[in-house]
């Protein structure tokens, strides 16, 4: 049975795991609003209201080797609505279609998904609350998906298998600054759910995605970045919930996961790098569990995963061209990932303990416009390699 | 216990403020305006605001040079200094950052040169980080005219680059007005 999401506040929240947490941070919320409410007395309002809408897209051509054709999707069309109520709170919603279409009864098709759509209430400064489908601030691109923002076609695949992007939930919570430099998120979300996890894939089958999301799961999630420097940006997340709904056969299914990247740059010189790594607690449990009636073992989840990615740029069109407000940056990025990095009861598939290797060119006419140029080396621990051909058009706008 | 926080957050939810934001010029100048100019450019200054209404060729040459359209009619000035001198001046503005406007101050010097760039109101929800002096004392010293490429002469920050672009082209705008204006200010 689902619980009234009314759960968020009222403080009663299962497991016995979790129990004190959600309650001390709601609390914490709730004086940030009181002292809000003293802090702005006094204070005038801003009457005009208005609505902003923006978008972004890319198109896709994969091409793997040993196919006799490749495809061309389009990949994602994602419109941006915004409203401001007023100086302080205002609206935010991404509202994305997959693969330009969805279709009654097709076997294959897109989907429409909203990626985010919450509140924001600017309270004091710097500081404020946030409430609806927020995006979880884990790793790098979940929050910042636009194609022009990142090299390469396809978004990293530790981006898509140890850190689920995009993922989003349902929930609420606080950022903010410390200082000057160093900025702060931290939420209270709906969390995962084990039965979606799986030996390949990792935890993305688990996300709930605000679709009438089961909040007995009531996990954190909150990210800390440093900005030593217009060059340099620092950051550290992480996601910590249990994920089995108080099923007592599966234990609690705690997760936690953490995460690292980093952001350099010098001149036409780039650096990104980020790492992730994910204990989850009772996953022998939850596979026995969902044994199927033979006994037989249907999911291989495992206690740990990891990914890491390290990519460095270069724009190369100033040397040709000095002046140009253009770019093309000539990349490669080496990733690792395993999703069956640690187990408890059967035998890893190699396969699940991946390399890869990235090249290619990224052409920017203007900042948020982007044609795009790779080949992958698609390596994974069993020897069964492949190689991709991508090609690609990407944009945003505001 | 519980009513007594959602009493608390329908409290706070009302509350509302805007420091600075909008204020038509001539007019009381804001306190954060007046707060950043002293800082800049001491604190004994008389700030006296200026109203330029900027003509349609004048538009039409800020779009030019700064390659970013001038929306607003209206060019608000803050001069100061003292009876006989001028320290310098202030121009307050608008830029749009991802889905919210960005305010802004330019504190700009007798030269004509960037003394100094305030964000006043930042309304987005990500991509504050450009209120760090880091990134805004990249302006300092840059005139009308000076390549100000977001990216290559002025660093952008990783994960706030719409609001750097967005201030960096506000920065460029406000100069080129300012240098086409001068001549009027009062």
């Amino acid at each position: 049975m689902r619980s009234h999401p009314a759960i968020f506040f009222s403080g009663d929240f299962h497991p016995a795991f979790f129990q004190p947490f959600p309650r001390v941070f709601f609390r914490i919320v709730c004086v940030f609003s009181m002292l809000s409410a003293f802090s702005s007395a006094g204070a005038r309002a801003q009457t005009v209201e208005a609505t902003t809408i923006g978008g972004y897209g890319e198109l896709h051509y994969n091409d793997a080797d040993g196919s006799p054709r490749g495809s061309l999707d389009f990949h994602r069309l994602v419109l941006y609505v915004g409203h401001t109520f007023d100086e302080e709170l205002s609206f935010y919603s991404e509202i994305e279609l997959e693969h330009t279409r969805i279709e009654a009864g097709a076997d294959e098709g897109g989907e429409i998904a909203i990626e985010q759509a919450y509140l924001d209430w600017r309270f004091a400064g710097t500081t404020g609350l946030r409430a609806g489908i927020v995006l979880i601030p884990v790793g790098f691109i979940n929050e910042h998906h636009e194609p022009p923002t990142f090299n390469g076609v396809e978004r990293p695949n530790v981006d898509k298998t140890i850190i689920p992007t995009t993922w989003r939930e349902a929930g609420l919570g606080l950022y903010g600054k410390f200082g000057e430099g160093v900025s702060f998120q931290a939420y209270l979300v709906a969390g995962l759910e084990a039965p979606g996890f799986s030996g390949s894939g990792g935890i993305r089958g688990g996300r709930q995605e605000g679709f009438r999301s089961d909040p007995v799961n009531p996990s954190f999630t909150g990210r800390v970045d440093w900005f030593a420097d217009p060059s340099v940006r620092i950051g550290t997340s992480c996601f910590v919930g249990n994920t089995t709904g108080g099923n007592a056969a599966m234990g609690s299914g705690t997760l936690l996961l953490w995460s690292g990247d980093v952001h350099f740059t010098s001149g036409g010189l780039s650096l990104r790098g980020t790492g992730a790594v994910e204990f989850l607690s009772d996953a022998s449990k939850i596979n026995d569990a969902m044994r199927d009636g033979t006994g037989a073992l249907t999911t291989m989840i495992a206690d740990r995963m990891y990914g890491y990615y390290l990519e460095a740029a270069y724009d190369v069109l100033p040397l040709v061209a000095p002046g140009t407000t253009r770019s093309l940056s000539l990349f490669g990025r080496y990733e690792k990932y395993n999703t069956q990095a640690a187990v408890t009861g059967f035998v890893t598939d190699p396969r699940n303990d991946r390399n890869e290797i990235t090249v290619g060119a990224t052409f920017k006419p203007t900042y948020n416009t982007a044609f795009k140029l790779d080949y992958q080396f698609l390596n994974n621990a069993a020897d069964l390699n492949s190689n991709m051909l991508n090609a690609g058009i990407g944009f945003f706008f505001n | 216990m519980k009513s007594h926080f959602i009493v608390v957050l329908f409290v706070a939810l009302f509350q509302v403020r805007a420091d600075g934001e909008g204020t038509p010029a001539p007019g009381p100048v804001p306190a954060n305006v007046a707060e950043s100019l002293r800082d800049t450019f001491g604190d004994s200054v008389k700030i006296v605001p200026v109203n330029i209404v900027l003509t349609d060729s004048e538009k039409a040459v800020i779009g030019r040079i700064s390659t970013s359209p001038f929306a607003d009619d209206t060019l608000r000035i803050f001069t100061c200094g003292s009876a006989d001198t001028v320290a310098g001046y202030g121009i307050l503005d608008n830029v749009m950052g991802k889905s919210r406007f960005i305010t802004f101050l330019l504190s700009v010097g007798p030269d004509g040169a960037v003394a100094g760039v305030d964000i006043l109101v930042y309304r987005e929800s990500h991509g504050g980080e450009i209120s760090n002096s880091a990134f805004r004392r990249q302006f300092i010293g840059r005139k009308a005219g000076d390549p100000m490429t977001p990216g290559r002469d002025i660093r952008t920050i990783s994960g706030a680059t719409i609001s750097s672009r967005a201030v960096t082209a506000g920065v460029s705008k406000l100069l080129a007005a300012f240098a086409l204006t001068r001549g009027r200010i009062r």
